[in-house]
């Protein structure tokens, strides 16, 4: 009896065929909110490597004029042992002059540094990767040269909590935003 | 590192003594968002199930091409009862350790362990990494 249990559970475990559905993990930011709940996992290599799909929800326009110059957050990660405020690195993204565009976003020792890297295409795949290197955070947007952000005093060895889409800046979310995020191992 | 969990298995293996133990030996395939693993270890346990173990696990294969990516973990594990029904035991399982030996990682588990003779039993086991989930098969040699 027992053995026949077994058989059952590993051809259940291990003989499915794989699922046909969506492989993008939908991420929709609610309006009036900045984030779509908390979510905990964990860094598992010193490379993060994703694709985005942004569609027409991704145009919005802020209430206060400035406010369109905001950075929203994409996806990244604390660094080792470091609060993301202190050590970190994301992707970030507005909607300006018509375009959407990629930026690095990281925190060094406390300090935020910003770099523009690109613009997307909505409705279209787009591959995006973030390494950490000894000293330095480097931002590969597809298609785009990489750009480097020196890295704080940090260690190696630690936690490195990831970091989920985040609207805002200041602003919350004015309607509905999806992100479809693909990340691959 | 290594050593430092090594230390702490023997001295909380140590502090078992005045009870009766187990030391079992697994063997595991575990099927992760980052791809099939194989696993082994080695865990101490009451007769009441309460342990504690080492774990190693790792990808049976790269995940990219051109890149040595096998997600290996090196970790402990905790083995907690929670009740029993016939020659199948079930257990809270959790992991914790280091990913490609930096990245701390925390793995929340349960097993269920179906004897089938005094020295072997098979396991089904249920966990999350990276917030999907993963199945997993084992071999159970007690020792």
């Amino acid at each position: 009896m027992y053995k026949l249990l077994i058989i059952i559970i590993i051809t259940a475990l291990f003989s499915c065929e794989p699922a046909m559905e969506d492989p993008y993990e939908n991420f929709i930011i609610p309006a009036g909110k900045h984030d779509n709940g908390w979510k905990m996992q964990s860094l598992q290599s010193k490379t993060l490597d994703f694709s985005v799909i942004f569609d027409q929800s991704a145009i919005y326009e802020t209430i206060t004029e400035e406010n369109q110059h905001d950075i929203n957050k994409l996806m990244g990660f604390s660094d080792c042992n470091s609060m993301h405020h202190e050590n970190s690195a994301r992707f970030g993204w507005r909607w300006l002059n018509g375009k959407l565009e990629i930026h690095a976003y990281a925190y060094v020792n406390g300090e935020r540094i910003t770099t523009y890297i690109g613009d997307v295409t909505l409705n279209e795949p787009t591959g995006y990767q973030l390494q950490i290197t000894a000293d330095h955070y480097v931002f590969y947007l597809q298609g785009y040269e990489p750009v480097r952000i020196k890295r704080g005093a940090s260690c190696n060895k630690g936690l490195y909590y990831m970091l989920f889409p985040y609207f805002g800046g200041d602003e919350v979310a004015p309607h509905d935003i999806l992100i479809q995020i693909l990340t691959k191992y | 590192m290594k050593k430092l969990l090594i230390i702490f298995v023997l001295l909380v293996g140590a502090s078992f003594s005045g009870t009766a133990q187990t030391l079992t030996g697994q063997t595991y395939l575990q099927n992760t968002v980052m791809g099939l693993q194989k696993g082994i270890g080695l865990r101490i346990q009451t007769n009441k199930g309460l342990g504690i173990g080492l774990v190693h696990q790792s990808n049976l294969k790269s995940t990219k091409e051109g890149l040595n990516e096998k997600y290996p973990f090196y970790g402990i594990e905790t083995v907690v009862p929670l009740t029993k029904c016939g020659n199948m035991r079930f257990f809270l399982t959790p992991k914790a350790g280091f990913v490609n030996e930096d990245f701390f990682v925390l793995i929340p588990e349960v097993e269920t362990e179906i004897k089938i003779t005094e020295t072997f039993s098979a396991a089904i086991t249920a966990g999350i990494r990276a917030r999907e989930s993963a199945t997993g098969i084992k071999l159970l040699i007690h020792l």
